[in-house]
Order: C-alpha cells, then sequence, then structure tokens
C-alpha cells in the first residue's frame, strides 16, 4: 500500500502562525485516552506496548508519542509529509497485514525526531516511520524497502520548501 | 553457533514454522527466501540496529519536555515568517 502527502494538510509555511494546525489526522486522535496497541513495541523497547499521542500546542506541529507500559518512555513525532513533500511510502504486505490495514486514509503516519541541542541538527527518522490504523488502532514502527535517512535533517526539508516557495 | 552447509535451493526449518531457503548464490552475495508467520518479523540486521540506535537517541521522557518546548521554539524561531 502506497501512502503519500495528503496535500489538504497544512505545510511550513504556516509554522510561524499561532494559528498552525496538527494535521488533520493528528487532531482526530486528540483525545489522550485513546491507547494504540504496538504488539511487537518498537525496536529497543520491545516491551512498551501501549502508546498514546499527546498534543501540546507548544511543540507544534510536533506530537509527543507517550509509553504507558515504560516509565519515561516517549517520542517526539512529526508528521513526515510536513518536512518532506515528496516522502510516498510503501508499507511492506506483513506490516499491512499486523495492522490490519485496509485503507490508506485511515493511517497516521508520524516520524520520530530526535532533537539536538543546535536545532538545525534536528533529524527526523524517515527510514521507520511509527504507522497507526486509526480504525483499529493498532500501530507498529515500519521499516521500510524505500532508501530513506534514519537521520534526515529537518532543516533540510525547509529549505527544500523555501526554494519552491520562491520559485512558485 | 550451529553451522549447517546448504546448496542452491535447499533449506532448514526452524521451530516448525520458519522456513529459510538459499535461493541463489552469485558471487559472494547469497538470496535466502524466508517464509515465517506473520507474527514473526525479518529485517536485515544492520538496517534493524540502526534503527533501535535511533530510537535509543530519540526518546525523550515527559520530564524533559520543558527542555523540549526550549529547544523547540528554537527551532520555530529558524522557520521563515510568510509574509
Amino acid at each position: 500500500m502506497k501512502i503519500k502527502r495528503d496535500t489538504n494538510q497544512g505545510d511550513w509555511s504556516d509554522l510561524a502562525s499561532e494559528n498552525m494546525p496538527y494535521p488533520r489526522k493528528v487532531v482526530s486522535v486528540l483525545d489522550p485516552s485513546v491507547v494504540f496497541y504496538f504488539q511487537d513495541g518498537v525496536p529497543a523497547f520491545e516491551n512498551s506496548k501501549r502508546f498514546v499521542v499527546i498534543l501540546n500546542p507548544k511543540i507544534k506541529p510536533f506530537v509527543y508519542l507517550k509509553s504507558l507500559d515504560l516509565d519515561d518512555l516517549g517520542f517526539v513525532c512529526v508528521d513526515p509529509f510536513l518536512i518532506c513533500t515528496d516522502y510516498s511510502i510503501r508499507i511492506p504486505a506483513k506490516d499491512l497485514s499486523i495492522l490490519g490495514l485496509k485503507d490508506p486514509a485511515a493511517a497516521l503516519v508520524l516520524s520520530m525526531v530526535t532533537v539536538e541541542s543546535n536545532p538545525q541538527d534536528t533529524t527526523a527518522n524517515l527510514l521507520a516511520p511509527i504507522v497507526i490504523n486509526m480504525d483499529t488502532r493498532v500501530g507498529r514502527q515500519v521499516i521500510l524497502d524505500e532508501n530513506y535517512p534514519v537521520r534526515y535533517r529537518i532543516w533540510e526539508g525547509l529549505e527544500a520548501f523555501e526554494k519552491r516557495h520562491k520559485n512558485a | 553457533m550451529l553451522i549447517l552447509t546448504r546448496k542452491s535451493d535447499e533449506s532448514i526449518i526452524i521451530g516448525n514454522d520458519i522456513q529459510v531457503k538459499v535461493l541463489k548464490i552469485q558471487g559472494n552475495q547469497v538470496h535466502i527466501g524466508i517464509e515465517a508467520p506473520r507474527q514473526v518479523s525479518v529485517y536485515r540486521q544492520e538496517i534493524y540496529e540502526q534503527i533501535r540506535k535511533e530510537n535509543v537517541n530519540a526518546v525523550q521522557s515527559s520530564d524533559k519536555i520543558k527542555n523540549l518546548e526550549e529547544s523547540l521554539s528554537n527551532l520555530k524561531k529558524l522557520f521563515p515568517n510568510k509574509p
């Protein structure tokens, strides 16, 4: 199953604005009582099976994926389609079957972000996105067969966007 | 480590439901086919290790969220304002 950017979502140009919305799909999981089940946890944290997505206006458009099973385990995530507009992924059949995913529109795709002290060095993991089936509330970190970087510099995505914007 | 010798088209069985088959040997490359139940994930080891490592790097505990807010507000300051 292929998943591409949904052009109805906001882009970086709105980021400086206070009204910058979270992507539509993220907003629909606003309620932190909605628990997502990861049968295999995530690599390195296999025992953490239950996660919630927390929205915090101070960190938007980033969201916080928090474990309910391991104290202090959480990840900052971002919609990868916001930071890499050409991003397009094909979810392997095995992952689709575990997720029970039949409709691409039900998929919420998030990239884990490694926050560095120098903001320009902040990266997002495009090779292994978190994919959540919003219908079944099952999630999984999917390791793609595509050749995307594990450490994609968010800054570069922004620069590319700026360039496009100027040329438009 | 158990060491078995296999030729092209020969397999090994792990447990009762995982089959690992040598499909083709070409120079220093071996093509391997794996049949495993749905709940068993199969990855190239170096890729899997890389993902594990990056997951560990990416962990942000919720008590560090304050630092994070600062860090991210710095990040946002770098984003240009659209006229």
